[in-house]
């Protein structure tokens, strides 16, 4: 489906106005990328969530697994990318002492190099 | 009915553009009237909640990772920008110097165990932190210290360009590792988080359509309650205006 398809799908949806509003002012200024793509889905879900359903005990354990599931996939994401950005922060920062190391080495070399002028004048 | 909103199109995409946003109308007018004669218990807490407020704190984590890593990467960049541009003519000056101080007198600076030795102090501790997956940066780390250590030992332009190179691609490869990891983090955690939704979407169109189903039945034994009902008032309306026509009829002719 094409962005204009899509607008005109949004404008005769039976979504709030203030929701259609937002979603039609980032397909504006977006792209129908994935990420535009998940900001509109969050914008109907948030709809979808203001219905109110009464749920039952059974729906609720149900719900709970749900949860679960979400907690331990995100509690994973949450480590692995701590972990690769801790692993890329000490990387640059170790990369920056070598940069100092040779910058010490390089004043070596014109310390010398000046010498080296100053001796054969 | 079926419940579009959320779920996953046959390739696994999101099928947002698919959007039926009949089923919000639907879903809104059923839930108007509560069931009257529902028996199950009733459960009104937010059952998002939770789940919403973990959602949002993974991603803010993930922004301001994002954040943090842009933010440390200018900063080092910043600094090898600068140094690059203050030893543009390092490479003239290294052969000046060598050639005035002799390789002999450079060569002795660092011997070949302080060389080896420089590799390993600067790997560190990265070794132990996800093995298979750094295991290039962990080779690379050692690469770039024998390179600077052979730059201290040699002082070269070529030595020199050599270390400038090594700096200059290990800076771009973390960097890179980094935003990478940022968007893998980002594709799993909308992955994460539109499973969850999913799910309890289709917990709450389960529970819906089931209201639906009692207030469908409840409203047709009504309709047929009604309809016997109205058909004695019909058979009654009948049988007094038969009434009434007789006495009508009795009372002109007396």
């Amino acid at each position: 489906m094409d962005k204009n398809t899509f607008i005109e799908k949004i404008k005769s949806s039976t979504l709030n106005e203030d929701r259609k509003q937002k979603i039609l002012t980032l397909l504006e200024n977006n792209d129908l990328d994935t990420e535009t793509q998940q900001q509109i889905n969050d914008i109907i879900q948030g709809q979808i969530e203001e219905i109110d359903i009464d749920l039952t005990p059974e729906d609720m354990v149900k719900l709970k697994e749900a949860e679960n599931k979400l907690e331990e996939g995100l509690t994973a994401t949450e480590r692995e990318l701590n972990e690769d950005m801790q692993f890329v922060e000490n990387e640059l920062e170790d990369l920056a002492k070598i940069v100092q190391e040779v910058e010490v080495i390089s004043d070596e070399v014109q310390i010398e190099a000046l010498s080296t002028q100053i001796k054969e004048s | 009915m079926t419940q579009k909103i959320g779920h996953r199109g046959p390739e696994g995409q999101q099928t947002i553009i698919d959007v039926d946003a009949e089923i919000i109308s639907t879903q809104t007018e059923a839930t108007k009237e509560p069931l009257e004669n529902s028996t199950q218990e009733q459960i009104k807490d937010d059952p998002f909640a939770k789940g919403r407020e973990r959602i949002a704190a993974v991603g803010n984590f993930i922004k301001s990772s994002k954040e943090k890593l842009g933010s440390v990467a200018q900063n080092i960049g910043g600094k090898i920008s600068r140094f690059w541009t203050r030893t543009k003519s390092v490479g003239a000056e290294s052969a000046r110097a060598v050639f005035s101080a002799g390789k002999e007198s450079a060569a002795a600076l660092l011997s070949a165990d302080v060389l080896a030795k420089k590799g390993v102090d600067y790997v560190g501790g990265a070794i132990n932190n996800k093995v298979e997956q750094v295991k290039g940066f962990v080779q690379g780390k050692i690469e770039l210290a024998q390179d600077v250590a052979l730059y201290a030992k040699e002082k070269t332009s070529e030595t020199f360009n050599k270390v400038k190179t090594g700096i200059d691609t290990r800076y771009q490869s973390l960097k890179g590792y980094g935003e990478r990891a940022v968007e893998k983090a980002k594709a799993e955690y909308n992955k994460q988080k539109n499973d969850y939704r999913n799910k309890v979407n289709e917990i709450r169109r389960q529970r819906l359509l089931k209201q639906l189903t009692e207030q469908h039945q409840q409203t047709s034994a009504s309709e047929t309650a009604f309809a016997a009902a109205t058909e004695g008032f019909t058979k009654k309306r009948k049988e007094l205006e038969e009434l009434i026509a007789l006495f009508n009829t009795q009372g002109t002719t007396a």
